[in-house]
């Protein structure tokens, strides 16, 4: 698989995170602000669903032990101690496609 | 690696011997039959807010450390507190929770008190003629009782220093606030805890268990400035965390927790919206603001595995519905039975407690230490108030908390 579509830009609200299955994929989709991301389901740190965590702006908040990540930059924020994993997003007419040529996996100890 | 039973058995490896506790300290019933003698009766203790008794022969009853007794508003609008039990046989006289009454009939042989706590009735009285006593030698034994900012409080030491005096500084957080309105009780819940007494008191006095309530994770320690609160420690056991070190009020945003509502309606005049404040009143007592709400929790200890824990809410008397429905809504949301907070606090004490009963863990660790920059002053997330509670028990005790049993052998 390559890029997919995942789901519409009207399925995920601002500011919100959903789940989505594509083949044996299970990834979320965030919306941060009308901009669009996509990540495994759970937190780099101990496995914890980051369909319960927290948008703000751009950042992405794990409720857990509160990791954070910029989406948009990658960049590490407060607490987080290892990156979140991203697969590549474009919007094409209201479609989110996320490129799922290889499915991103953490390795937990 | 893992722990042998050895090295599990011996004090933690911290650099100051005062930053763990034995966990006797919540479970040994000599220690606590000690504690009521040394601690519980010899400092203040809160019994209920000014606005349960608020007219003549208004009452409530209450016990500590297993003594009944009874809080009354007299005639002359003084309150007292009276051990509650007849000067006769020794029944209990009052004998419910709470009420008004003109005197108090004990209902074994309807002996007769007035509101004073004078003896006033004895039927047929010409039985005690020949031998005595008189009306006069059986007047009721009174505690002493004060009231701070509202609150009432008693103390079985007749000698302890006044209500104001043991408050002191302490007071600083609450008091102007408390007397900005004119305050009533309008939320009241118990709860039986399966835990000791200092577990449920410290836990509200652990700053660093904010960590565990999704509540506190989502709107306060994501908050900027939250960890920027310094802990202030005052004499007699008591401490605060109320502001920024800069003095500002910390404000948590109520709104990240989802479906909640931000607290910048109703806030009680003195507070900032949103404002978070806790203050600990040795040996039992917390007084938290959540802007909108006023949350006074206190425990009375049972037995060394069993407490009762009282939550009280206070709002503005004669208030809107509307606005009372709105400020109940934001006390129940997080301190009411059905709340997420003061249930997993239960879940808290009552974990630690029987592990501790087991003595499946022997040591509690209280040794955080985060400073501000100025080497001084310790954030929120210090166990710095935990040390100062100890420090005041050991003091009272007579005995160190870290090794309180050896201690006592020692002795022997």
């Amino acid at each position: 698989m390559s890029w997919q579509q995942v789901c519409t830009t009207d399925d995920v609200d601002e500011d919100a995170i959903e789940e989505f299955d594509v083949g044996d994929i299970t990834l979320l989709v965030a919306n941060a602000g009308g901009e669009y991301y996509a990540f495994p389901p759970n937190c780099p740190h101990q496995e914890t669903p980051l369909s319960m965590g927290m948008i703000e702006g751009e950042t992405l908040i794990c409720i857990k032990h509160l990791w954070q990540w910029n989406l948009r930059t990658g960049e590490l924020g407060d607490n987080a101690e290892s990156p979140l994993l991203k697969y590549e997003v474009k919007v094409e007419e209201g479609a989110v496609m996320v490129n799922l040529e290889k499915e991103l996996k953490y390795n937990y100890q | 690696m893992s722990r042998n039973a050895e090295e599990h058995l011996s004090p933690p490896k911290v650099a100051d011997g005062e930053s763990y506790i034995h966990a006797s300290v919540y479970t040994d019933p000599d220690l606590f039959a000690e504690e009521e003698e040394k601690v519980l009766r010899r400092t203040w203790k809160f019994v209920c807010h000014i606005s349960e008794v608020e007219k003549a022969g208004d009452y409530r009853t209450h016990q500590w450390t297993g003594v009944p007794l009874v809080t009354i508003r007299g005639n002359d609008d003084k309150v007292r507190t009276f051990v509650n039990t007849c000067s006769h046989r020794g029944a209990k006289i009052v004998r419910d929770v709470a009420g008004n009454m003109k005197h108090m009939t004990c209902f074994f042989h309807m002996w007769e008190y007035d509101l004073e706590g004078n003896c006033t009735y004895q039927p047929r009285e010409e039985g005690y003629e020949e031998l005595g006593p008189t009306k006069d030698d059986l007047s009721l034994r009174e505690i002493r009782t004060d009231i701070f900012a509202g609150l009432i409080f008693i103390n079985f030491d007749g000698n302890a220093e006044s209500l104001r005096d043991y408050i002191g500084e302490a007071g600083e957080p609450f008091e102007k606030i408390f007397n900005n309105h004119e305050l009533e009780v309008f939320h009241y819940n118990q709860t039986h805890v399966k835990g000791n007494w200092k577990a449920w008191y410290l836990t509200n006095c652990d700053l660093y268990h904010e960590w565990s309530h999704l509540v506190n994770r989502t709107t306060s320690v994501l908050t900027k400035g939250y960890h920027d609160r310094p802990w202030r420690i005052q004499p007699n056991g008591h401490g605060y965390n109320a502001h920024h070190l800069d003095g500002s009020p910390f404000q948590v945003n109520y709104k990240k927790y989802k479906s909640w509502e931000n607290r910048d309606h109703l806030v009680f005049k003195g507070l900032a919206p949103g404002e978070f404040r806790v203050t600990d009143i040795f040996p039992n007592l917390s007084v938290f603001f959540r802007a909108t709400c006023i949350r006074l929790n206190h425990s009375t200890p049972i037995a060394p595995g069993h407490c009762i824990m009282e939550e009280r809410g206070l709002a503005i008397k004669g208030e809107s519905r509307e606005d009372r429905r709105m400020r109940t809504k934001q006390f129940v949301q997080i301190w009411g039975p059905f709340s997420r907070n003061a249930s997993e606090d239960c879940a808290y004490v009552e974990a630690t407690h029987a592990c501790q009963e087991a003595g499946a863990n022997p040591y509690d660790l209280m040794s955080r230490v985060e400073k501000f920059e100025d080497g001084v002053h310790e954030r929120i997330h210090s166990d710095t108030y935990l040390r100062h509670f100890w420090g005041e028990w050991s003091r009272l005790m007579g005995r160190p908390a870290n090794n309180p049993k050896n201690f006592m052998e020692a002795a022997e």
